[in-house]
């Protein structure tokens, strides 16, 4: 018998109802979303959502870094054509790095088992 | 390692470098430490997704990564508005350092940081992919129950029937480091990107790395908007910017306006084209600022932050049906590998267009030209581009049908594909498989 008929079968004698997916449950549990709107599982998305304007804010701030006068006499020396390009592209050469490290859905996911 | 900790740890980099960002000595080490933000950044955006898909019911997936989405702007905007607050009364730019609002650039990562440990659990779906049913059992219930659910809870047992067969996602923890293993991975990661590159999809492979790469080459001017308006002597200048920031909005419902009811391919070469004839225009204001060298005046200028703000909408429209578009356009079996290879060489060449616009940033007029002729080229192509929208997903390169004769080589026309499937020669499986580099 294998790991799946035991399973069924177990799950038949105890609730007589087909086992429920992840994806099945979290369906049935949402089924009242509109209504709990104010439910605490908004606050999980809210907390993924600093997290993404965390690095919308981390790329863009550069914008306003390189046209900051103090910063091009000070770190840039005047330089846009060398430093300025450098500086304004090493973000784009991390994220192509950490991009490809972290890729759980591909081939790429087992470099980060070696790399973290 | 998890969706979670992969998170927390692009949000740990982004803090800890965007902080440290603040106190360099020079040059050198801002650029190690930008580099690491962009780590981080990457493992964010990589994890984000997964995590918000992975956490949702399938019928409010959509919504809810929308959601998440939605707050990019929300950080643009801070980072504006920070701007505006500390420069947009003070036009000598010194009485409040850069290195005072580059950290404060930091606190929306700090604050995801500190959010996402308190309130997001790992993805139950990834621990039971990992046979760790109790974990995913509890978190399941956690999060049934914050969805304000008091019904039956799920159990171990309903994990188990569905997870049991499956091979442990990771297959050990902490695997010895060797050069056979890495050189296997490598070699089935390189199996798996010349998939890309077999001639039933070759045409749409490289249309789509172009689409993506002229769209990051003319994207790469947001970093450099405000050098450009500066050099136009715009006056109020982090004003102006502000409303750059604020473009994204109406791109961003745009985009999920036009989405179905224009089709992708339409959108896609509409974003592209407008991005392009709205830069055109900004280089013939800045043009005829360069060649009459008088001081600009503020018709001028509005024209040039209108042109600005039309550009960035226009691109928002854009990278908003790029994602969209590329993966649907593959099939299953490399629609990851065919949406990493896409936005690794937008990445490549959103570094190359650094120096590009760093050469040409006291010629505005030329910069913005080739900017807009790089968004031209990308819109011709996305015109060529097979509208994805209302099409069902395909799976496989190639397909049999139940005689085993081979469709590979009428796969690649629509028409057969929506024959096989009513005729039950293959199945649509559901796919969740989509995330980003």
């Amino acid at each position: 018998m294998t790991d799946q008929t035991k399973n069924q079968n177990i799950m038949t004698e105890k609730t007589n109802a087909s086992p429920r997916s992840l994806d099945d449950y979290y369906e049935q549990a949402s089924a009242n979303d509109l209504t709990s709107i104010a439910s605490s599982y908004w606050i999980l998305l809210i907390a993924l959502g600093f997290a993404n304007s965390g690095d919308a804010a981390e790329i863009t701030n550069m914008n306003f870094v390189l046209s900051n006068e103090e910063f091009a006499e000070t770190i840039l020396l005047g330089d846009f054509k060398q430093k300025g390009a450098l500086l304004a592209a090493c973000i784009f050469g991390g994220m192509l790095l950490g991009g490809l490290l972290v890729r759980h859905k591909t081939q790429f996911h087992l470099f980060s088992v070696y790399l973290f | 390692m998890g969706r979670r900790p992969t998170l927390l740890l692009g949000l740990g980099l982004n803090s800890a470098a965007g902080l440290l960002s603040a106190l360099v000595p020079g040059f050198y080490s801002l650029c190690f430490l930008r580099f690491l933000a962009g780590l981080g950044v990457g493992a964010i955006l990589s994890s984000l997704v997964t995590l918000a898909t992975e956490s949702s019911p399938p019928s409010k997936r959509g919504r809810n990564v929308a959601f998440v989405g939605c707050f990019f702007t929300f950080g643009t905007v801070y980072v504006a508005l920070l701007a505006l607050w500390f420069y947009g009364g003070n036009p000598t730019e010194k009485v409040i350092s850069w290195r005072i609002f580059v950290a404060l650039c930091a606190l929306p990562s700090f604050l995801g940081t500190v959010m996402v440990y308190i309130y997001v659990p790992e993805s139950a779906r990834f621990l039971a992919l990992q046979h760790r049913h109790a974990e995913a059992t509890k978190i399941a219930n956690h999060i049934g129950y914050a969805m304000g659910f008091r019904g039956q809870e799920l159990e171990e047992s309903e994990i188990q029937y569905h997870h049991s067969s499956y091979r442990p996602y990771h297959t050990t923890r902490n695997p010895a480091i060797s050069f056979t293993v890495l050189k296997q991975i490598t070699s089935i990661a390189m199996a798996s990107i010349s998939k890309l590159y077999t001639p039933e999809i070759l045409p749409k492979t490289l249309t789509l790395q172009v689409v993506w790469m002229t769209l990051s080459f003319g994207a790469g001017l947001s970093t450099w908007i405000n050098v450009v308006l500066k050099k136009m002597q715009v006056s109020n200048l982090y004003y102006n910017a502000l409303y750059y920031s604020l473009a994204s909005i109406p791109g961003n419902l745009a985009a999920a306006y036009f989405m179905d009811r224009m089709g992708r391919k339409t959108l896609m070469a509409f974003g592209m084209l407008g991005a392009s004839m709205s830069l055109l225009y900004f280089s013939k204001v800045a043009s005829d600022f360069m060649n009459t060298e008088i001081p600009n005046n503020d018709t001028n200028a509005s024209i040039a932050t209108l042109c600005a703000c039309i550009f960035h909408a226009f691109v928002v429209i854009a990278w908003g049906t790029v994602n969209v578009i590329t993966s649907e356009s593959f099939p299953t079996e490399v629609r990851s590998t065919g949406l990493g290879v896409c936005a690794a060489s937008a990445r490549m060449i959103a570094m190359f267009v650094q120096y590009v616009n760093g050469a040409l940033v006291d010629q505005p007029d030329v910069l913005l030209r080739i900017s807009s002729i790089a968004m031209l080229i990308g819109a011709l192509f996305s015109m060529t581009l097979r509208d994805t929208s209302f099409k069902p997903l395909k799976d496989e390169i190639s397909f049999m049908n139940g005689n085993g004769k081979d469709y590979r080589n009428l796969d690649h026309r629509e028409d057969d594909y929506d024959e096989l499937i009513k005729n039950g020669n293959i199945e649509m499986k559901d796919d969740t498989n989509v995330d980003f580099v």
